[in-house]
């Protein structure tokens, strides 16, 4: 009954104080820090869903199920049971000839897919439906020119034993590089596919079972195939992109977190300044109330209530904010997904709410803590209101606890927002120290302003902290944005490689030479040979014992590995065995990309076995390199010296950018297929389109972004000018008494200011500088540069900012009468 | 009946190394209906004796009893529920809360409470200190007498048996200063509180029923012929 009427009191004081404008600082800050959170969250997840929406019309189906073997029913029998769409399809790969006397072109690999009805089970798009016992086969457009089919009157294509007419032709649904896929294909109705004879004894037919339903039950079927770890059963999501699109969705994620971390942080610096401000009032009042007969714990309750409940008022406007951010730019982010598959708003609402409070908590902790152990003889007395340590601890404990959820526990972030702190910290101290030393030497007005400035030394460190955080951020965002913005634009230049041209056998490899070359195209051509891992150090490697799926994927399945005396120069090397060891190797070598070497635990100067068709091969790992995917180059994870016996079942690719030229993919695939037969051309145009719009999408809401953390700023700046006022207030009522005249006492005021903001502001430019320099050398790679002009900048934008920031708040006292300054502040 | 009674600090002994020692061997017993005035000069240890005696502070020797309990053995939280019950706050600098109004400051300790009709007594009690007109009006738009008023208003609006009053005038010029104590006489007068009040003001002191001068830590009674 008690705690009931409490939380009644202290709603009536909340309103009151609301009102008032009391709240009003601790209020924007908690609105700004939800709002951000709840708007980079849905957009976050709706581009995701919206992604991985894409990726199932692409894969015809949530999750599909692969395996060289015929699949149980078991699994099925789970699909439905959870009440999933299930759909079924075989695929094997043979010769497909076109049945016509006036010559189609010569017998043609493709893979052949026979289809249950009801595929796709995700997206119609071009993909066809096949009813079954249909006679009919559908066939991917690239094969066209490379058969010279028809569809009118339609071509008879002979399959196995059976002759099928061509019903249509459909685009390639291939979402990755297809560079596994070495045949085009066709499809044909799944019972029709036993008739044609190709499935005997020895035929390597690989069958697939797709689902689709809610995200909850697909994940459910996923979990349990990959918990039940079936060694001949590989799982293909939607959820797993391909490596190069992967990356890049990774790069815009970590900029899209790193952004609203950076609003999130700022909006709570406020909230840490404002409650230095609050402070003060509350210990008053707290004083006043233990005076008056209040206990601790109904003091604690009454104030923990009211902050509960602002918060929770705050973060529903915030929420509400957020959501009505994210309809209103619904129709732009509906051109760039298609389909937009919008997210659930109600789980996002839930955790802008809770980071909303949690940000107050958070940064007002030490604040509270501080207030509610003020005894009530502070009434009489003057005491302390410095915060005691482990207050401070648990406040940035908390703070370390909302930033890890923000940035989904990235542990480089947290050390750099904790390192960051520290040393602000210790520039702050060093700044103040050096600032009264100054003080000691300084005379007139200025000696009175920087003595303004270190009256309360507490309060301007945590000011210099926060101002100097803000502009940093600033300046960051500014500055590296603009640089990350255009780095990614010249990571996808225009002459970058669209197209590849795979499966070049030795003997036609001076044939596409010529061709490419007769086209403008400039090309090398780079030996490859397909092969898989068997053993590391002699001790074999199996999928089974990987525990990432990354890890199994990898091993289960071929690998292109380049057949090269060394790795191409736009690989970067990082760590090589050294010259001595070369020589002393017996064994041939293998340089492995970086991350490969990670997953699998490689070092230098272990050896490497490699199945390549049947026929072992053993490397020493002579080099790890580092791959750009997102490059589009022709990238490897293992590139392995030829043998000089040059027994390797050796084929070549190569890439170049078609859409430099004039020919098209069509026609380029035309000529092969004529005098290249097995050639296949690759148009990777599309996945490259899909990486730019990411990266557009990306940069856009990074800009959007950048407005909160602005806003954010601003009530930083103002919060800082507001925390100080009073006694700022109260040495002006003084200078003025005394017979200073009011242009003194304005220099005076405008000069801590200046000075407040220049300080901030040499913090802040030493700062970006380091981190930007720490920035272009390890994550742009580019030739880092000091600009002894930021600095001058920074130290002149901070005081202007601070002395206009302080105008604006403080005008109408550093223009009050003595005796109005009395009144009001006495 | 004694109400009151306090021994803090018995003389002779050391003080413990690093203390400052402000007030040696005072020994008062205030009477129920009392009022009892404290005078001394700035830093005698007047606002350290009155905080010992309501509890807000404790001695680091000798006991202090209010209202028939040994303060001394009590813990924050319960000397807190022996002021609620029964003490009353009158301070120099007022300690109006600056965002309230008047109404809402003399509210606060009734809403703290819980106490029955509330809002009617705030108003009631405004009326009783001739602030009636006033009471949405902020301290920052009262003068200084008024504030005191609002002061005194929410002091006596909770029927303290004891009122603590320290320097309640001391802020206040000399005709101001007057009307308050006035005001604080008539209150006390009506409501039967006991009243201690600590002041540099002989005048004013010499208004209470007994007083008492405090001199480099020791309490002496102030006889009607010393002036």
């Amino acid at each position: 009954m008690q705690r009931m009427t409490d939380a009644a009191t202290s709603v009536r004081w909340l309103w009151r104080g609301l009102k008032k404008g009391d709240w009003l600082w601790l209020m924007l800050a908690v609105v700004i820090a939800s709002a951000t959170v709840t708007f980079v969250e849905r957009l976050g997840d709706t581009a995701k869903e919206s992604m991985v929406r894409k990726a199932a019309m692409n894969l015809g189906a949530d999750t599909v199920l692969e395996s060289s073997r015929p699949i149980g029913d078991r699994w099925r029998a789970l699909a439905e049971q959870l009440d999933l769409s299930v759909a079924e399809s075989q695929t094997l790969v043979t010769m497909a000839s076109v049945d016509d006397a006036k010559g189609g072109s010569a017998f043609q690999l493709v893979r052949l897919k026979g289809v249950s009805p009801n595929l796709p089970l995700r997206g119609s798009g071009d993909l066809p439906r096949i009813p079954a016992q249909s006679n009919q086969v559908w066939a991917e457009q690239a094969l066209v020119p490379l058969m010279g089919l028809n569809t009118q009157p339609p071509s008879s294509i002979v399959l196995g034993n059976r002759s099928f007419e061509l019903a249509a032709t459909y685009a390639s649904n291939q979402s990755g590089l297809g560079m596994t896929a070495f045949a085009y294909e066709m499809r044909v109705a799944l019972d029709q596919l036993d008739q044609t004879g190709l499935k005997g004894p020895g035929s390597r037919v690989s069958y697939h079972l797709s689902v689709a339903g809610d995200a909850a039950s697909v994940e459910a079927f996923t979990r349990a195939v990959r918990e039940a770890d079936t060694p001949s059963l590989e799982v293909r999501s939607a959820q797993s992109p391909s490596e190069d699109l992967g990356q890049a969705l990774d790069t815009a994620w970590q900029f899209l977190d790193l952004a609203g971390l950076s609003a999130v942080l700022v909006a709570g610096l406020s909230i840490l300044i404002a409650s230095r401000f609050y402070l003060g009032r509350w210990q008053n009042m707290i004083a006043l109330m233990r005076a008056l007969g209040a206990t601790r714990a109904r003091i604690t309750r009454l104030f923990a209530v009211q902050l509960m409940a602002l918060a929770l008022g705050a973060a529903l406007i915030g929420v509400l904010l957020g959501q009505l951010l994210f309809v209103a730019v619904t129709p732009l982010l509906a051109h760039y997904f298609d389909p937009l598959v919008l997210s659930d708003w109600r789980g996002v609402s839930l955790y802008g709410l809770l980071m909303g409070v949690l940000v107050l908590w958070s940064f007002a902790w030490q604040a509270f803590r501080r207030a509610v152990a003020t005894p009530p003889v502070a009434l009489l007395k003057t005491i302390s209101d410095a915060v005691p340590m482990q207050h401070w601890l648990a406040s940035l404990g908390l703070i370390l606890l909302v930033m890890a959820l923000i940035s989904a526990g990235s542990w480089w972030v947290l050390s750099a927002v904790a390192v960051m702190a520290g040393l602000l910290y210790l520039a702050a101290q060093v700044l103040i120290w050096a600032l009264n030393h100054w003080q000691r030497h300084a005379s007139g007005w200025l000696k009175l302003s920087i003595a303004a400035l270190t009256r309360s030394p507490g309060l301007v460190r945590i000011q210099l902290m926060s101002i100097g955080l803000v502009l940093f951020v600033l300046m960051l965002m500014t500055f590296v944005r603009a640089d990350l913005m255009t780095n990614w634009q010249l990571s996808l230049p225009a002459d970058t490689p669209d197209t590849f041209v795979i499966n070049v056998q030795p003997d036609q490899k001076e044939t596409v030479i010529r061709l490419l070359s007769e086209r403008g195209i400039d090309t090398d051509l780079v030996p490859m040979a397909r092969g898989r891992l068997v053993a590391v150090e002699g001790a074999p490697i199996r999928a089974e014992d990987q525990s990432s799926s990354r890890g199994k994927r990898l091993l289960q399945r071929e690998a292109n590995i380049a057949v090269m005396p060394s790795p191409p120069e736009y690989n970067r090397i990082v760590a090589q065995r050294s010259q001595a060891e070369q020589a002393a190797s017996e064994l041939p070598f293998v340089s492995v990309e970086q991350g490969i070497a990670e997953l699998y635990g490689l070092k230098l100067g272990q050896t490497l076995t490699f199945d390549f068709s049947g026929q072992r091969q053993t490397y020493v790992i002579n080099s790890l390199r580092e791959v750009t995917w997102q490059s589009f180059r022709l990238n490897f994870f293992f590139v392995v010296q030829p043998q000089p016996s040059g027994s390797l079942p050796i084929s070549y690719l190569g890439n170049f950018a078609l859409s430099q030229t004039d020919t098209t993919p069509q026609a380029l695939m035309q000529v092969m297929g004529r005098e290249a037969p097995g050639v296949l051309v690759i148009d990777a145009g599309r996945i490259m389109e899909q990486i730019q719009t990411i990266m557009r999408q990306a940069s856009w809401a990074v800009s959007g972004l950048y407005g909160f953390t602005l806003a954010a700023s601003l009530i930083v700046l103002l919060t800082a000018t507001m925390a100080s006022q009073q006694s700022r207030i109260q040495s002006w009522l003084l200078l003025r008494t005394i017979g200073a005249s009011q242009v003194t006492v304005l220099k005076v005021g405008l000069m801590e200011f200046a000075l407040l903001g220049a300080l901030a502001g040499l913090l802040a430019a030493t700062f970006a500088q380091i981190t930007g320099l720490l920035i272009s050398q390890f994550v742009l790679e580019m030739t880092p540069q000091l600009s002894p002009m930021l600095w001058a900048l920074s130290v002149l934008l901070g005081s202007t900012i601070l002395v206009i920031m302080g105008w604006l708040t403080q005008r109408h006292y550093l223009k009050l009468t003595p005796s109005a300054m009395a009144q009001r502040w006495g | 009946m004694p109400q009151q009674s306090q021994t803090p600090s018995d003389d002779g002994r050391a003080a413990e190394p690093g203390l400052l020692r402000i007030l040696k061997g005072c020994d008062l017993r205030v009477q129920r209906g009392e009022s009892v005035s404290i005078i001394g000069r700035s830093g005698s240890g007047k606002s350290t004796l009155l905080s010992l005696m309501a509890g807000l502070a404790l001695p680091t020797e000798g006991n202090v009893h209010l209202l028939g309990q040994c303060l001394n053995r009590l813990q924050e939280d319960q000397r807190a529920a022996v002021r609620a019950q029964a003490v009353g706050f009158v301070f120099q600098n007022f300690q109006l809360m600056p965002s309230m109004s008047a109404l809402e400051n003399v509210l606060m300790p009734l809403e703290l409470f819980q106490m029955p009709q509330a809002r009617e007594r705030a108003l009631a009690a405004l009326d009783q200190v001739g602030l009636s007109e006033r009471v949405h009006h902020r301290p920052a738009q009262l003068s200084g007498g008024e504030q005191q008023r609002v002061a005194l208003a929410r002091a006596f609006v909770t029927e303290p048996d004891v009122l603590f009053a320290d320097e309640p005038t001391g802020n206040l010029d000399e005709v101001t200063a007057g009307h308050v104590q006035e005001l604080l006489f008539d209150l006390n007068a009506r409501t039967h509180t006991t009243l201690v009040l600590v002041t540099h003001d002989k005048a004013f002191a010499r208004h209470c029923q007994k007083a008492y001068q405090l001199t480099e830590g020791r309490l002496e009674p102030v006889h009607a012929t010393n002036d």
